[in-house]
């Protein structure tokens, strides 16, 4: 049995304006989920991956039953999330990233004994598990002082102790390295691949590719509310092995070079990240020689600083698949 | 024996985990607030009303004094109750509250025990207060009957906070309610203003109000007149039950509307 079912999932939401005591919540309509479908083995650590609003916390929020499916279904350990919530919510954990939810007045120890009471956690149980999370996620030493005092990282490594208290089957983490130094996020990777080893379903949602490269045994890609790839890190690379990645740093870069540089032929994806002093342009090409000369040519005037040509990684693979999600999606709506 | 189990597990939700949500959401507790809003307002108000009501002679000092004592502890059960449900919306915890296979009756009871707790506090030091400032006679029997008032009108506002937390789940005007809702039990249950002298419809509301009935029963107390314990008690613990039972029905509601229409903006 599947530790996660689900099936055509689909989730439509009325983006609200708060409701206040003399007008209701309303706005405009949206389908943040569209009919995806994907099963999680029990001790499988699966990634889910999409850009900012692709629907991937209302996946995740519907399998940690917040939110109701308005159609398809989905299923935990075998349990209906829509029908069976209390059963589903027993053998879950969920950890949010963010600042908030938790409670600022309590010491991170009060915080972890409020969730375990909850949960049903008591007596020295409660007090060996608590010990035990803290011991992880390095709070040891702060575990009596109040939140309202801890950084954002110190915060989501809470978060993680919280989450993991009722020793839940399977774990949904909605990008929980957000906000954590490169160490504690290296630890918390660690841990997720050990829960994993010992038989935890995982199911994560990042933004970071080498974390899902590094931890994934299977990803699925949401782009706009559907799945649009659902296979091994490796094999989802495969399907870029074609192309050659060309990383050009330049120092002016405009809009209209970007323009340029999308309309060129042998461009198949680009993607720009803008630093303070330079910006760097990531573009997929089939051929490398095509390529070059009409890319140095529109970006001359962008003052080039350093050319590189690479192998494509899984955050290639991603670029790719996201641009041609778009791009059909945008060619069907014409 | 299972069922005996879950008792006990619901009670020690109820007990640790309603202190732990006291300490977490309350946001009176600190220091200075907490001696604005339950020592010295409370004290102001039941000098004040009670002078005023002097004048007034319609009633015995003793009247207002004891009146405006237990309803001091409206401020107790409404602002604490509704903030103890309602901020874990306003902190982001509500999620995590949802998510939990806590029964919600448990939950929710662990709310209102410590307000009502904070309610009595209030009540007792306004009737002590009195005591000493505003020359309340009470003789050693009146103790347990005021001490029962105290309690039940405790039970019972904090039982309505609870509703308005519930509410306030759903809506971003609480503090709008339990404004309104305080200035109506100051005016409406008989503490500053003796009902008889209110027009019927109030006096009809009052019975529905919490306090109404255990101010009326601690007046007639130190007034000496005959009341029925059993009458007033029971009928502000009713009121306190259905309060509880509304409040548990909205906050269903809200995790039911929730659940469909995102509208708790959980997490």
């Amino acid at each position: 049995m599947a530790a996660v079912e689900v099936e055509n999932l689909t989730r439509s939401y009325t983006a609200a304006r708060s409701a206040s005591l003399f007008t209701k919540a309303r706005g405009e309509a949206r389908q943040a989920v569209k009919g995806i479908s994907f099963d999680i083995g029990e001790g499988e650590l699966f990634g889910l991956l999409g850009p900012n609003g692709a629907g991937k916390s209302t996946t995740i929020k519907i399998l940690a039953t917040l939110l109701l499916p308005t159609s398809g279904r989905a299923r935990v350990l075998g349990h209906d999330v829509a029908t069976e919530p209390t059963a589903v919510r027993r053998r879950i954990g969920y950890v949010a990233g963010g600042d908030r939810g938790l409670y600022e007045r309590l010491s991170a120890r009060d915080n972890l004994r409020y969730f375990a009471e909850l949960h049903g956690i008591t007596g020295p149980r409660q007090r060996r598990r608590i010990a035990e999370l803290l011991e992880l996620v390095d709070l040891t030493d702060r575990s009596d002082d109040k939140v309202e005092g801890f950084s954002r990282g110190m915060r989501q490594r809470l978060h993680i102790a919280r989450g993991m208290l009722n020793e839940p089957r399977v774990l949904f983490l909605d990008e929980p390295t957000i906000g954590l130094d490169p160490q504690a996020a290296r630890d918390l990777r660690a841990t997720a691949a050990a829960l994993s080893a010992q038989g935890t379903t995982v199911l994560l949602t990042t933004h970071y590719m080498h974390e899902a490269d590094e931890l994934c045994a299977r990803i699925g890609v949401i782009v706009e509310g559907r799945l649009v790839a659902l296979d091994t890190p490796a094999a989802l690379k495969k399907g870029v092995s074609d192309r050659t990645v060309i990383t050009v740093e330049v120092r002016d870069l405009t809009d209209r070079h970007e323009a340029e540089v999308r309309a060129l032929g042998e461009v198949l994806s680009l993607a720009v990240t803008r630093g303070p002093a330079t910006q760097v342009l990531e573009v997929q090409c089939a051929d490398t020689g095509d390529a070059m000369p009409g890319l140095l040519g529109v970006l001359g005037s962008a003052a080039v600083s350093r050319v590189d040509t690479r192998e494509p990684s899984l955050e290639d693979a991603y670029v790719a698949l996201v641009s041609r999600s778009r791009a059909a999606r945008a060619e069907a709506d014409r | 024996m299972r069922t005996m189990r879950s008792l006990a597990g619901g009670l020690r939700l109820t007990l640790v985990g309603g202190f732990l949500s006291y300490r977490a959401l309350i946001t009176f507790l600190t220091p200075a607030l907490f001696f604005v809003m339950m020592i010295a307002t409370p004290l102001f108000q039941i000098i004040t009303f009670s002078l005023l009501g002097r004048y007034s002679k319609a009633e015995t000092a003793d009247f207002y004094v004891v009146g405006t004592a237990i309803q001091a502890s409206a401020m107790a059960g409404i602002y604490g109750a509704s903030q103890a449900v309602a901020n874990e919306r306003a902190f982001g915890t509500l999620a995590q509250m949802l998510i939990s296979p806590a029964a919600r009756f448990w939950i929710m009871l662990g709310r209102l025990i410590p307000t009502c707790v904070n309610g009595i506090v209030v009540a007792v030091f306004g009737v002590f207060a009195g005591w000493a400032l505003l020359g309340l006679r009470l003789g050693a029997g009146d103790l347990a009957p005021i001490g029962l008032a105290a309690v039940c009108a405790s039970a019972s506002c904090a039982g309505l906070g609870l509703v308005i937390g519930a509410l306030g789940l759903r809506f971003s005007d609480m503090y709008f309610i339990t404004n309104a809702v305080h200035l109506v039990l100051l005016i409406a249950t008989g503490a500053v203003i003796p009902l008889a002298l209110l027009p019927e419809w109030v006096r009809a509301l009052s019975r529905l109000l919490p306090m109404s009935h255990s101010i009326a029963m601690a007046q007639d107390v130190v007034a000496g007149r005959s009341f029925s314990a059993l009458h007033s008690v029971g009928a502000e613990l009713l009121l306190a039950a259905c309060y509880f039972g509304v409040a548990l029905a909205a906050l269903a509601r809200s995790e039911r509307q929730s659940r469909r229409h995102s509208t708790l903006e959980l997490v």
